[in-house]
């Protein structure tokens, strides 16, 4: 809820009240809502995959960066990040670039070692 | 310039694209530019490859109707003296807006005058020439050699996003032969003929590098130049194509067992085996002549070495890569996480493998280091300052051969387009297995560290590095 949308009598403690009842989950699954169809709410978490396992962030718009982090694939420049959407585009993700968690479809996160080698 | 020495020459795409905006402004008159080309005199092909295109100004020219285009020479006397400076050759090229495919009076007079005097004016012989680009794009020239004489370029090739390629007179192939009936009738017999007429080469003969030229070899391609200096050990035994227990007891040389089994094949293509490293001058000379290269390797400096002489030469260069990573410690030690691997085009004059982000100038500095001296190179690992690299990667043939399978086919798409999608949006191709997807990407914009390379030609030392002198007896 953003400072235009507060009623002019509303309370501190009134729109703190409002907030929470808008976060419906503590930790919402971005795969689940994917397959549902629907965009997650704002959480206090998102928990997604990049590749196989599961990581969590606490923002709703983390950077490429954060992701990357967050999955454990640092340094982030010797990887590149690709989102995944329901139904099974891909887009790339650009250094510095920030992911919208909340966009309906967001499924998953797919990071491949830049540098692939063998002779 | 030796006797009997084809002659070709080469342009990257965006020097294409800018030759033809000069040469076609849209008055349906004849325009005038000129190439400053770097030169590879080699044994088999004389190239001359494109640094940069110098447009002759309309207004700087005293005449241009529909047939003829004129201007005074003093307009190309600062060009001759970079010609001069740099040991480059000049290529004269105009227009023929009414799309004569061939040179006219006119241009055989105006020939005769400009071209002998260009060598005059350098008194050596390094090959001079003339070229007419038809409204198509499509170009056909020819050089001037000491003796006055005037014969064609026998080839004019595009190193851009589509592979483009004109060749002077009829198909050199003749009938197509049975082994490519089926291949030739899905892409047409000018593919196969143009295959027929290609020389490729190919850096790496292991677990990429075999399937390459095992593709290269059964769809005609007429030259393959294959690079490596290893022999065949038992361990390779999992992914060299035609290789067997016998090749790895007796230790035979990578090359020469592949350049057997395409001469036992049996499908008319020329094998130049090379068992030396890509660090040295024969082989740097000898792939600096092929129209087109395969980067097959495991090194970091390898593949920046290929890189600079793609640049150096204006080769497309394809680039391949497996990665197989498992956990390396821990509980889930060995457990595998991903399956992967990319085809990189990297076309002349566009972006590399350092701006594609692949590895750093400092990974090729750490790698050059570990090969010429690897006790140093352990020493900076232990002090701290480089990171260790793993040597020896896992790798499996499957995965080898499904990389190899799409680097040849975008060479084909390339050649004949067949995609949805124009070619420069599938600079980079990548698969991975772990998610059973293949991904895309557009090309990314040019490269600085190659900028001022492009095109230099044959240079003392090779591509002006000093490990590539040749050593004095």
């Amino acid at each position: 809820m953003n400072e235009q949308a507060r009623p002019p009598d509303m309370s501190g403690e009134e729109l703190a009240d409002a907030i929470r009842e808008e976060i419906l989950e503590e930790i919402a699954d971005l795969e689940e809502y994917a397959k549902l169809g629907k965009a997650p709410p704002r959480c206090r978490g998102y928990r997604f995959r990049v590749n196989r396992d599961r990581h969590e962030v606490h923002e709703d718009k983390p950077t490429r960066e954060t992701i990357l982090e967050a999955a454990g694939l640092t340094p982030a420049g010797d990887w590149t990040l690709r989102l995944k959407l329901s139904g099974g585009g891909y887009e790339l993700i650009k250094p510095g670039e920030r992911v919208d968690l909340r966009r309906p479809g967001v499924e998953k996160f797919k990071a491949l070692p830049r540098d692939q080698t063998e002779g | 310039m030796p006797g009997g020495v084809m002659v070709g020459l080469t342009l990257n795409g965006t020097q294409h694209a800018a030759l033809k905006a000069h040469l076609f402004p849209g008055d349906g008159l004849e325009a005038a530019a000129f190439l400053l080309c770097g030169v590879r005199a080699g044994d088999r092909r004389t190239r001359l490859i494109a640094r940069e295109v110098f447009p002759v100004p309309y207004s700087a020219c005293s005449i241009r109707t529909d047939r003829r285009v004129t201007w005074p020479t003093d307009t190309i006397l600062p060009l001759l003296e970079i010609a001069e400076r740099s040991g480059g050759t000049l290529v004269k090229v105009h227009s023929h807006p009414g799309g004569d495919p061939a040179f006219s009076g006119v241009d055989d007079e105006s020939d005769r005058l400009l071209l002998p005097s260009l060598r005059d004016w350098f008194d050596d012989d390094r090959p001079h020439g003339s070229a007419v680009m038809l409204p198509d794009g499509r170009m056909f020239g020819r050089t001037v050699g000491a003796d006055g004489a005037m014969p064609p370029l026998t080839q004019i090739n595009v190193a851009g996003d589509d592979l483009l390629f004109w060749h002077d007179g009829a198909s050199g192939a003749g009938a197509v032969p049975g082994f490519a009936a089926s291949h030739a009738q899905a892409f047409g017999e000018g593919t196969f003929d143009l295959l027929r007429r290609l020389s490729v080469a190919v850096v790496g003969c292991s677990g990429t590098g075999s399937p390459v030229i095992e593709q290269l070899a059964r769809l005609g391609v007429g030259e393959l130049v294959i690079v490596d200096d290893d022999t065949v050990e038992e361990r390779n035994l999992n992914r060299i194509l035609n290789a067997t227990a016998a090749d790895a007891e007796k230790g035979r040389a990578k090359v020469a067992v592949l350049a057997g089994a395409v001469e036992r094949m049996g499908t008319g293509t020329r094998v130049i085996a090379l068992e030396r490293s890509l660090w040295s001058p024969e082989a740097i000379e000898a792939v600096a002549q092929c129209d087109i290269v395969f980067g097959c390797m495991d090194t970091i400096d390898g593949r920046f070495l290929l890189n600079t002489l793609a640049t150096f030469y204006q080769l497309p260069y394809f680039d391949l890569g497996v990665r197989i990573h498992a956990v390396p410690e821990g509980l889930r030690r060995g457990e595998i996480v991903e399956v992967c691997g990319s085809v990189h085009y990297l076309a002349p004059g566009g972006s590399s493998l350092v701006s594609r982000g692949l590895f750093s100038l400092d990974d090729v500095r750490a790698a050059g280091l570990a090969r010429t001296d690897p006790e140093a190179h352990a020493r900076q690992i232990a002090d701290g300052y480089i990171s260790g690299v793993t040597v020896r990667r896992p790798a499996v043939i499957s995965l080898n051969m499904l990389i190899a399978s799409l680097a040849v086919n975008d060479l084909l798409a390339r050649l004949h387009p067949f995609r949805d999608d124009p070619n420069e949006a599938f600079a980079h191709i990548e698969v991975s297995l772990s998610e059973m997807a293949m991904f895309r990407d557009p090309k990314p914009g040019a490269c600085p560290v190659f900028r001022g390379d492009l095109g230099r030609g044959d240079t003392r030392p090779l591509l002006g590095m000093p490990e590539l002198s040749r050593r004095v007896v």
